[in-house]
């Protein structure tokens, strides 16, 4: 009666769902000038397919300014370049002390998927709160890798760590 | 046709003695041509006989119009639901049963008619059971049922019904499941949760139903999720999780139950899945996953 595609939709839902948070994020911080040239550079480390077809479906249809989105799946901390943005999913979680070290003094925004990470380095990492997907906020985090963040993101936040 | 001729036995001659020959005379004409299957011919001459107040009182003479009438409908219209000729055969042969309920002969002349127009109806009905007829198919199943209860208000229709509203609940959801425009998908919604609770109403425990109630509410929870815009903002992304989270919430014990009715079926197993992803109950996705696991080895063909 029911397609087995129509319940994986619901992974499509947690997946986009992420990616709209994280088109948001790309709005509310000032990277440096030169992140700000060429390509808007949003890295995922081991990607799983539903998340890399949304992340790919936000390039086909938004820019930053006028910066175009491109997708990079890293299948490596070695692999990792230049990035505005650097999302570490729950299961590749085991890599943030190394992509920390990797992305030390590079303006890159680290966003994460799983508890206590915003104390490990992150920026931003995703919770959920009240059966809901929300993110907390370390700004010192941020301000190490000198982007400017809005202040408005610090009250969307459903917690700020100092 | 025997039955026919033998209620007009007396008719005929009780016409001609109290209203005038002319009329008796059309009368006759339309029974001798019912009698030879110049069903055209006979139709003429009934509905020119018809016309005149004293026939009009007749019993039989409805039931001849009746019966005229329905095989017009047999062999220019056995198709069409909206046939005319049908309409007006149900219509005759009530006012002949009517206009003397105590005839036992005309009574069980009319209904046997009725009985198999009724069938028409229904059997058109099943004909454009899908998802283009379905208006029509919901219009030939209340005339059916129309026409039987009339003729036997205790008439049980619970059987049909669960069949009918099942079907008609799946094919709403087939619209809903398929079209984009959220407002005519609240419209579907509505409709195919309205066809399954009339066979809740019916059989609380029916599989169909419950299951396909279930998945209605989760798919629209995954849908509004879905077809947010990227740059909604967190504020609006934050609101339709609130209406996501009610809606699973609205699916789940239908999910569990239809997963209580028939453990064995995977779907339940799969919409539970969803719900505690909804809900962010990691703890039920788990075990729900692993039942799913175990399910599947255990349906697997063994080597």
């Amino acid at each position: 009666m029911l397609s087995a595609n129509a319940f994986g939709q619901v992974e499509q839902a947690v997946a986009h769902t992420k990616v709209i948070f994280i088109y948001n994020f790309s709005k509310f911080f000032e990277w440096p000038q030169d992140y700000r040239q060429g390509d808007f550079v949003i890295g995922v480390i081991n990607a799983s397919p539903t998340m890399l077809t949304e992340l790919n479906k936000l390039a086909s249809q938004k820019t930053s300014g006028n910066q175009k989105f491109v997708i990079k799946n890293y299948k490596s901390v070695e692999e990792i370049d230049k990035c505005n943005i650097l999302y570490i999913p729950e299961s590749s979680n085991n890599l943030l002390a190394e992509v920390v070290k990797k992305i030390h003094g590079a303006s890159t925004l680290l966003i994460t998927d799983a508890e206590g990470d915003a104390r490990k380095g992150a920026a931003i990492n995703f919770i959920w709160k009240d059966n809901k997907q929300a993110f907390e906020l370390n700004k010192s985090n941020a301000d190490k890798s000198h982007l400017n963040m809005s202040s408005s993101l610090k009250s969307l936040a459903a917690v700020n760590i100092e | 046709m025997k039955q026919i001729r033998h209620i007009f036995c007396g008719i005929l001659l009780l016409l001609s003695s109290v209203y005038g020959y002319a009329q008796s005379s059309f009368l006759e004409k339309a029974q001798d041509c019912e009698g030879r299957h110049s069903i055209d011919s006979a139709r003429i001459f009934i509905d020119k006989a018809m016309t005149d107040a004293n026939v009009r009182k007749v019993p039989e003479a409805w039931y001849l119009r009746g019966y005229i009438y329905k095989d017009l409908f047999k062999k220019y219209e056995p198709n069409n639901l909206r046939s005319a000729y049908r309409d007006t055969a149900v219509n005759d042969l009530f006012i002949s049963y009517n206009l003397d309920p105590a005839n036992k002969e005309n009574k069980e002349g009319a209904f046997g008619t009725l009985k198999f127009l009724a069938a028409t109806y229904y059997n058109n009905a099943e004909m454009v059971m899908d998802s283009v007829g379905f208006h029509w198919a919901i219009y030939g199943y209340n005339k059916y049922k129309f026409i039987m209860k009339k003729m036997n208000p205790s008439e049980n229709f619970n059987v049909f019904d669960i069949r009918f509203y099942d079907i008609i609940g799946n094919i709403y959801s087939g619209y809903f499941f398929s079209v984009n425009d959220f407002s005519k998908k609240r419209n579907y919604l509505d409709s195919a949760r309205k066809a399954y609770d009339a066979v809740l109403a019916i059989s609380p425990d029916d599989y169909s139903a419950v299951y396909g109630i279930g998945r209605l509410y989760y798919n629209q929870a995954v849908n509004i999720i879905n077809n947010l815009p990227f740059d909604a903002s967190i504020d609006n992304v934050n609101k339709a999780q609130d209406t996501c989270i009610h809606l699973a919430k609205l699916s789940l014990p239908y999910m569990q139950k239809a997963h209580l009715l028939e453990p064995l079926k995977i779907e339940p197993i799969k919409g539970l899945q969803g719900d505690a992803v909804m809900l962010h109950e990691p703890d039920n996705y788990k075990m729900y996953s692993d039942m799913e696991k175990k399910l599947n080895e255990q349906q697997a063909p063994k080597k």
